[in-house]
């Protein structure tokens, strides 16, 4: 029954990811939603890593948890950090 | 809640219901599987076959013979787009020259963290890249993992040290080039060998094939090197750090250059 | 209960908690007036986009076990293994799909970062509804 288990495990995990999501689309202050994105994008690499493809966790976490902040972090230094309504 | 607001929600609810009730009724094919795909079931089959060698690529590895042997057009291709966006964003920071300034960085208990961290980084990255024919890993994947240490030098220490132990834009730019030439030259070497002896060969070939007898040899005393898929590993991790690097670079120089630069290009026209 | 009920039941709520964060960024992408905002909403949905991908190469064995990952480990392989393999093993072509897939939304967004540096330091601001109403100006002077 293992090959169950994997799937009930990724459920849990993308409902997480569906509530990290909403989370960064209403914030208003850009920081925290850079943050709710890179937390969502950690439970998607875990979600890779429970659905045995290895070579894409090997990809994923550099660039969309290590790059993907990092570029966005520079840009809101540079301008403007608050979205107005 | 306006009337815009409203319509905008309330499509995009109908979006969601109506796609997941439809895939779930298996109106995309069935899910989940108990056979693979045709296609699949001869890559997997193939990938690694001592019985069948003219349709074998001799990779441990399916996910890599897939990428560089079975479809290596794909790959190539995706390359140039890549380099395209590089030669894209080094076009609108034109005339930009970075002056000297002071700069602190962070504190001395953060810098000496990273002087231990970064080696590791990148002896990590290099054991990635090689091992892509014989474990998942391959050139992507070495070459993000030695693109952070790039960041990490740039935000602990300063854009000034990283001029100074002489990854400056030229240099960066050079290497990446140096990459993709090897990686062309990786593509076409069976082709011009078979020109320059007589025998039919193809572009992007890896093993000898029914029809054509040259090809690459898989096995180097005792170690297994998958002809092509190795070289095309260390070609591809070195190009895509490289261009990390220079990404960097464009991004963190500092406003007053850059505003400048733009002062200067107004003048002139 | 029975597996393969339970199987599809699994799927069903994968399947929808993927296209709701599908449809969350698109909302994100259409609705938010800052420029980085849509940035980040754009990273979200090709990641989703990329999750859906991996989700339809996975497979179930006969006996409702754990399958392997698509890497052979035993060299020099004999045919019994290599029926093995090819039986209970995951779906490779995806995965390289996917690979391909991820270094190109990276190009784009790396310029596209850039272009909105650009944009920044030209007009002094990342909101799109001041930057129509620059644009209205201009067009009417010139």
């Amino acid at each position: 029954m293992m090959g169950l288990f994997i799937l009930f495990v990724s459920c849990v995990v993308s409902i997480l990811a569906l509530v990290a999501t909403y989370l960064a689309i209403v914030e208003r202050d850009l920081l925290k939603a850079i943050l709710y994105s890179a937390i969502q994008s950690t439970l998607f690499a875990f979600l890779y890593y429970i659905l045995i493809a290895p070579d894409i966790v090997l990809v994923y976490i550099p660039v969309a948890i290590g790059l993907y902040p990092l570029l966005m972090v520079i840009v809101v230094k540079k301008s403007e950090r608050f979205e107005k309504p | 809640m306006s009337l815009r607001h409203l319509i905008v929600i309330i499509a995009t609810v109908v979006l969601i219901v109506t796609l997941s009730y439809a895939i779930t009724m298996r109106a995309l094919g069935p899910v989940p599987l108990f056979k693979v795909r045709r296609v699949s079931e001869f890559y997997l089959t193939n990938a690694f076959n001592p019985f069948n060698k003219t349709i074998s690529a001799m990779t441990p590895e399916v996910v890599t013979s897939i990428i560089w042997d079975y479809r290596g057009l794909d790959t190539l291709f995706e390359t140039a787009v890549f380099y395209l966006a590089i030669i894209a964003t080094a076009m609108l920071y034109r005339g930009v020259i970075v002056r000297r300034k002071t700069q602190v960085g962070l504190s001395p208990i953060v810098k000496t963290a990273t002087k231990i961290v970064v080696p590791s980084i990148i002896v990590i990255a290099i054991a990635v890249a090689l091992h892509g024919h014989l474990t998942p890993g391959g050139g992507f994947q070495g070459g993000s993992i030695a693109a952070v240490t790039f960041a990490l030098i740039l935000v602990t220490f300063s854009l000034y040290t990283l001029n100074k132990i002489g990854a400056c834009k030229e240099k960066l730019l050079a290497l990446r080039s140096l990459g993709l030439l090897s990686l062309i030259a990786t593509s076409i070497i069976v082709f011009v060998m078979g020109m320059l002896l007589g025998i039919r060969a193809f572009i992007l070939q890896n093993q000898a094939k029914l029809v054509s007898i040259i090809g690459l040899p898989y096995k180097m005393y005792n170690f297994l090197i998958s002809g092509s898929c190795f070289f095309f590993n260390v070609s591809e991790a070195l190009a895509v750090s490289m261009a990390f690097g220079l990404l960097f670079i464009f991004i963190s120089i500092f406003e007053e250059d850059v505003e400048e630069a733009l002062k200067r290009r107004e003048e002139v026209e | 209960m029975d597996p393969l009920f339970l199987s599809r039941f699994f799927i069903m709520i994968l399947t929808l908690s993927i296209i709701g964060i599908m449809g969350i960024s698109l909302y994100g992408i259409f609705h938010r007036p800052s420029l980085i905002k849509k940035i980040i909403a754009l990273t979200i949905f090709s990641d989703a986009a990329n999750t859906f991908a991996i989700i339809i190469g996975y497979r179930l064995t006969k006996g409702y076990e754990t399958p392997i990952p698509p890497v052979v480990t035993k060299i020099p392989p004999s045919t019994g293994y290599i029926e093995l393999f090819k039986e209970t093993s995951v779906d490779p072509l995806p995965q390289a799909l996917v690979l391909t897939a991820i270094v190109i939304n990276l190009a784009i967004i790396a310029f596209l970062v850039a272009l909105t540096l650009q944009i920044y330091r030209v007009s002094r601001t990342v909101d799109v509804r001041t930057l129509a109403v620059m644009r209205a100006r201009e067009e009417e002077i010139a």
